[in-house]
């Protein structure tokens, strides 16, 4: 008894009592999903099987039926323009308003914290939102842009497959930018003051600045952020739901979305299992793109 | 929950007790006293089978129309499911296929409620599964044509005389739209879901065609005609993304002349600063052959319920009461029936007509495959990603595909 006790007093059997309960807990919430979800891939999966783990073994088939498919290709690219145009324009976006409000002005520090209240907004609830300002016939936006002599008729921004996926990643990139605001904030006063009034005094210009202390020193906030910001944005299921459903005929639909149909509108879980480990090897290249990004740094 | 209850009964019955326990059955269904269009029917007909019996008591639950079909295969999945559920008609099949019903064949030959004879042969044709009833009809719908007569008078329309055919109802939308006020001839859906085919495939039946091959010059003619609406601008674009709650709103809302919608929208219709009038849906030709949807929900009993005579009782409660269905839910019957005084009689008389002619989805065991095959091809020929020609031969090809692998 002492001696089972002694072991946890002891420093080591403390550290892997800890160890051990976030194995168990990445094991059950993240590991077994995952593996669950492999196998399923492999398998003739449908509504009624879906509870016991015996299930007719497919080999590639679920892969090969998602490569074969007429639509796969658009997805891919869909999905791409989709991520990457996001990243940009959420980074891009985020750091301008995030400069902005490090400079010393009455109620910067709250009007900034005002921009989360749309991060906190449920995704569902801001594309119902966004798809009636967005409504060709009726919406506001619209309405605006006529009124202000930009457009002559109206534009439909969620049924012309032109601009469907457009204007999808407009509203996810208006949603993504105070996530990128705050982060960036916050690595911004991270930076010493002093760095800055010194090379102001070194005759510095505020460009100067930027690209020789701002940029070097936010490297790896900017390289996390992104990475993160790219997988969030390859979970965003709630907007597209909401503003178009994939439609009209795929040209907005993205991969998450695709994995979503396959599996729970034609209740091919097999294909929609397939479909999401794919987009699995893209975050991993994501994510040791990233690795292999800061660990660089730090050996610089 | 239910196994308990019915080891207590057991125990009662065996030290002879002389008051059972009630028996309790779950009943699952999309019906809730909140949503428009969803009058907590099912809800109602519960509580009121509660009030009246002791020996059986229903437990009611709400399920997302949209998680309907996941939230039941996978309570059957792990033995968990209802008594009774709520099945689309889209879905009959596709239940009675897996073999997780009961089969109530001889249930509903012994009853006296509930006569297959009596039953529209759309929804007979629904519940039948290899020549074996599955489920049973819990209501009817249907759509037909709403429009405003005060456009039509504006526009030089006699309002007395609605469209009777395809080439009038294009050129009455035609007079109807106003581009500088923004007024549309008509509006519809023809959403990616189910409310596209919903109300696209009876222009296709109209021809004499069907969803089993729409590789047909029918089916080309009944895609041509939407396809002209929106071209012509007598549509908005946006049919690509609107429910047809959407499109009645347009309606409501004086945007549109004409809208297809169905009977459950009538309690949203009053009120408006028009009095709304309603048409059959024309034939393509004068005089043709006449076609609508026909859909809502069936009732089914779980191949895992313990109780399966005690829920078909209650199936034919509710069956009893489809009298009802009209005047206080707005609701029609799955089978011919006079409405004593009813409310809303003119468009009682044209929807009580419009049934008639009404033919439900499918039915298919695998309807949701044809569904998404059918509305692809709808919003890329709507959409002008596609020419009619190749979008119908793309779905024809996938519908033969989906036909030889059940």
């Amino acid at each position: 008894m002492n001696r089972a006790l002694d072991f946890v007093r002891d420093r080591s059997g403390f550290e892997m009592i800890l160890i051990g309960l976030s194995a168990v807990y990445l094991f059950l919430f993240a590991g077994a999903p995952f593996v669950f979800n492999v196998l399923m891939s492999f398998q003739k999966v449908d509504l009624f099987n879906i509870a016991s783990i015996d299930r007719p073994f497919v080999g590639f088939a679920n892969y090969q039926k998602i490569l074969a498919n007429p639509d796969f290709w658009l997805i891919v690219r869909n999905t791409v323009v989709f991520v990457a145009l996001s990243s940009v324009c959420q980074l891009a976006g985020g750091f301008a308003l995030a400069l902005f409000f490090m400079q010393d002005f009455a109620g910067a520090s709250w009007l900034r914290g005002l921009f989360l209240a749309a991060w906190i907004t449920p995704g569902y609830a801001i594309g119902q939102v966004w798809k009636w300002m967005l409504a060709g016939d009726t919406g506001i936006a619209n309405y605006f842009l006529r009124s202000l002599h930009i457009i002559d008729g109206p534009v439909y921004w969620l049924s012309d497959p032109s601009l469907a996926l457009l204007t999808i990643t407009f509203v996810n990139v208006w949603l993504g930018i105070p996530f990128y605001l705050l982060l960036i904030s916050v690595g911004l006063s991270a930076i010493p003051r002093d760095l800055y009034e010194a090379a102001e005094l070194d005759g510095a210009n505020a460009v100067q600045r930027f690209c020789g202390i701002t940029l070097p020193l936010m490297r790896d906030t900017l390289l996390a952020l992104v990475a993160l910001g790219a997988i969030l944005t390859l979970q965003q299921f709630d907007l597209i739901a909401a503003l178009t459903a994939g439609g009209p005929v795929n040209s907005s639909n993205v991969a998450q979305f695709w994995s979503w149909q396959l599996s729970f509108q034609s209740y091919q879980i097999g294909l929609g299992s397939a479909v999401s480990v794919l987009m699995l090897l893209v975050v991993v290249v994501i994510a040791s793109i990233y690795v292999a990004a800061t660990r660089s740094e730090r050996a610089a | 929950m239910r196994k308990l209850v019915l080891a207590a009964a057991a125990a009662v019955a065996l030290s002879g007790g002389a008051q059972a326990d009630p028996i309790t059955l779950s009943v699952w269904g999309i019906d809730n006293q909140t949503g428009s269009g969803n009058p907590g029917y099912t809800q109602i007909m519960v509580d009121e089978w509660n009030a009246k019996h002791d020996d059986v008591k229903l437990e009611y639950r709400f399920v997302a129309f949209d998680d309907a079909n996941n939230d039941f295969a996978r309570a059957i999945a792990t033995n968990s499911g209802p008594d009774i559920f709520m099945i689309n008609t889209t879905d009959t099949q596709f239940y009675a296929a897996r073999d997780v019903l009961v089969d109530l064949t001889d249930r509903i030959a012994a009853s006296s409620v509930i006569k297959p004879s009596d039953i529209f042969p759309g929804y007979l044709a629904a519940i039948t599964y290899n020549d074996r009833i599955w489920e049973v009809p819990k209501a009817a719908d249907t759509i037909a044509l709403y429009y405003n007569p005060d456009m039509f008078k504006a526009a030089g329309l006699d309002p007395d005389k609605p469209p009777r055919s395809w080439q009038e109802l294009h050129d009455y939308a035609k007079a109807l739209t106003k581009p500088d006020q923004g007024v549309f001839g008509i509006a519809f859906s023809a959403k990616n879901g189910q409310e596209g085919p919903w109300q696209w495939l009876p222009f296709v039946r109209m021809t004499g065609e069907d969803w089993t091959n729409v590789d047909t010059d029918g089916a080309r003619r009944a895609l041509t005609l939407w396809k002209t609406f929106v071209d012509e601008g007598l549509a908005s674009k946006e049919v690509l993304v609107q429910a047809q709650s959407d499109a009645a709103d347009m309606f409501r809302a004086g945007k549109a002349a004409m809208v297809l919608q169905g009977n459950w929208d009538l309690p949203n219709m009053e009120g408006l600063p028009f009095k709304y009038r309603l048409a059959l849906l024309p034939p393509e030709k004068e005089g043709g052959l006449q076609v609508s949807a026909a859909g809502n929900f069936t009732y089914g009993i779980n191949k895992q319920s313990a109780h399966p005579d005690e829920a078909f009782k209650f199936i034919e409660y509710v069956y009893s009461q489809q009298d009802r269905n009209w005047n206080e839910f707005g609701l029609l019957p799955a089978y011919a029936f006079e409405a004593k005084d009813p409310k809303w009689p003119d468009a009682y008389k044209v929807f009580t007509e419009q049934l008639k002619f009404g033919r439900v989805l499918g039915p298919s065991p695998r309807w949701n495959d044809v569904s998404i095959a059918l509305q692809t091809a709808i919003q890329s020929a709507l959409s002008g990603q596609s020419d009619v020609d190749s979008a119908l031969k793309r779905a024809a090809a996938e519908i033969e595909t989906i036909k030889n692998e059940q």
